[in-house]
């Protein structure tokens, strides 16, 4: 039965997980052929200069990438639910609420955590060729909680989208912003080594939000 | 004693201020097909949706096969079959896709009823349910409730944006299915020709109330309307066996559920002096309209 809820998941989000493999990692090369083009012209001793002396990070373009793909995956997991109700077909499924809901929110969470990966990965792969284990540990480090943001603000999508009301729906646009900014505090390199893990346990706090609105949902909530 | 399978106990639900209804009471006998009738705005849907969970009344509560409904079990569930208004489904599937689905879910999943229907289909496998004109979807939703074989069907307005050839269909399919299996059903409609070819019995609902909850061929065969001459029609208005008294040019029509001769037994008593009586029998449609007024 899980399998099967996994399986309507994969049926919404199985075009747009292709298009963002694609278009991720042809951002990703486009960006690391944009350092290697500035390598070729301005020299390697330079950019580790800027790099070093000056604090600049390489990859700045990536900045909100995670985040927009989190709300493209969230939106292609969530819109599909809430359009003339549909996630009543889902609730009166003959399985516990709570499991149903999770296995979307978990779905949404396992891929974009594999995008993290995927994506990461090709980053610091590049980062390793060319730089030190220093460097490439502080692209890592800059670079997580941008990816950790994508992560949660999938999770902010379901609860969000499910929720029925507009008022109340605006309100949790605003919180999900406010948290979502934690992750954008600071551009400086390896700034947020030190809360990292604080970063890291918002997530799994925040997977039972989505009930709260299934429980407003099941209420028949209005404006 | 009847087996309950649906029963609402002292209903009362608010929009705001605006009162849907108070203490409302009643139940769905087992192996019965219930239509719920009323005009717009009398609380058909807020009742459906109490039913299914996804509408908590101001107070009272709905049970089905005596659990409450807003809290169903899982193994409750699988007894139910639901059809949203609209016939929705998950439209991004297609007809193979969404029968792959549901199967997992429910262990007396019958493939061949569904496949039978959709056999009727002209539709390219692969076609998608977004795709699909409004008769193709309701017969694809027809579909999935039917291979579930569920004990209980509750069907949210299930002649909406059908043809009169799509809803034959629903209505042919369905009539077979309840009676063979001794399903329940609980039904509404605002057509109410397919409701009087379906259901067993009705239950009328008015503003704030329920009318009416009877067999329909007991109501067939009581309720009538009928058409007088009359000088005085104030004195009609006393009479609490009659309903809906309108005038047209001369002639004036009320509803009962008194015999001919009891009404004449009745004008009688009260000094009613009436001319040219005349008794009709009723579609359902009409005796609704009877029962709720045209307005």
């Amino acid at each position: 039965m899980i399998w099967s809820l996994i399986y309507k998941e994969w049926k919404k989000t199985n075009y747009y997980i292709l298009s963002i493999l694609i278009v991720g990692l042809l951002f990703e090369a486009y960006l690391c052929l944009e350092i290697l083009r500035s390598v070729r012209m301005v020299g390697m001793p330079h950019v580790w200069d800027v790099i070093i002396n000056r604090n600049a990070f390489l990859f700045d373009g990536i900045k909100f990438f995670s985040l927009s793909i989190g709300v493209v995956l969230g939106l292609a997991q969530y819109l599909p639910e809430i359009k003339d109700k549909r996630i009543k077909l889902s609730l009166h499924l003959p399985l516990p609420e709570h499991k149903i809901i999770f296995t979307m929110v978990i779905y949404g969470q396992i891929v974009m955590i594999l995008f993290s990966f995927i994506f990461m990965g090709f980053i610091l792969l590049f980062t390793s060729f060319y730089f030190p284990c220093e460097i490439v540990t502080s692209v890592l480090l800059t670079i997580l909680p941008w990816f950790l943001s994508g992560i949660v603000v999938n999770n902010l999508l379901a609860w969000i989208c499910i929720e029925p009301t507009w008022k109340r729906r605006i309100f949790n646009i605003i919180l999900s912003f406010i948290i979502i900014n934690l992750f954008f505090i600071s551009d400086y390199p390896s700034s947020y080594v030190n809360i990292l893990i604080y970063i890291w346990i918002i997530i799994p706090l925040l997977i039972p939000s989505v009930l709260i609105s299934v429980y407003r949902f099941k209420e028949g909530k209005q404006d | 004693m009847e087996y309950k399978v649906v029963e609402c106990k002292h209903l009362t639900h608010y929009y705001g201020k605006r009162c849907i209804y108070k203490d409302l009471n009643f139940s769905v006998p087992s192996g019965r097909i219930l239509g719920l009738l009323g005009k717009n705005g009398t609380g058909k849907t807020t009742t459906i949706n109490i039913l299914n969970g996804y509408l908590k009344p101001k107070s009272g509560e709905c049970l089905i096969f005596g659990e409450n409904v807003a809290n169903l079990s899982p193994k409750i569930k699988a007894k139910v079959g639901l059809l949203i208004e609209g016939h929705v489904q998950y439209s991004f599937m297609n007809i193979y896709e969404i029968e792959k689905f549901y199967s997992a879910f429910y262990p007396k999943w019958k493939k061949s009823a569904y496949y039978e229907l959709m056999d009727l289909l002209k539709i390219d496998p692969k076609q998608k349910i977004s795709n699909m004109s409004c008769g193709q979807a309701s017969q694809v939703a027809l579909g999935l409730i039917l291979a579930q074989d569920p004990e209980l069907l509750i069907l949210d307005d299930f002649s909406m944006g059908l043809d009169p050839g799509y809803r034959m269909l629903f209505v042919d399919y369905l009539s077979e299915y309840a009676h063979a299996g001794n399903k329940t059903v609980f039904i509404t409609s605002h057509i109410i020709q397919d409701m009087e070819r379906l259901i067993d019995d009705c239950l009328i609902m008015d503003y704030g109330k329920i009318v009416l909850q009877m067999p329909i061929k007991e109501l067939m065969n009581k309720f009538h309307r009928y058409r007088f001459n009359i000088n005085n029609k104030e004195q009609l208005y006393h009479l609490s066996e009659i309903v809906n008294i309108t005038t047209i040019k001369d002639k004036t029509e009320i509803y009962s559920m008194l015999s001919i001769s009891e009404i004449q037994h009745l004008f009688g008593n009260k000094n009613i002096e009436v001319k040219n009586l005349m008794c009709d029998n009723l579609t359902l449609e009409e005796a609704f309209i009877g029962l709720t007024g045209k307005y």
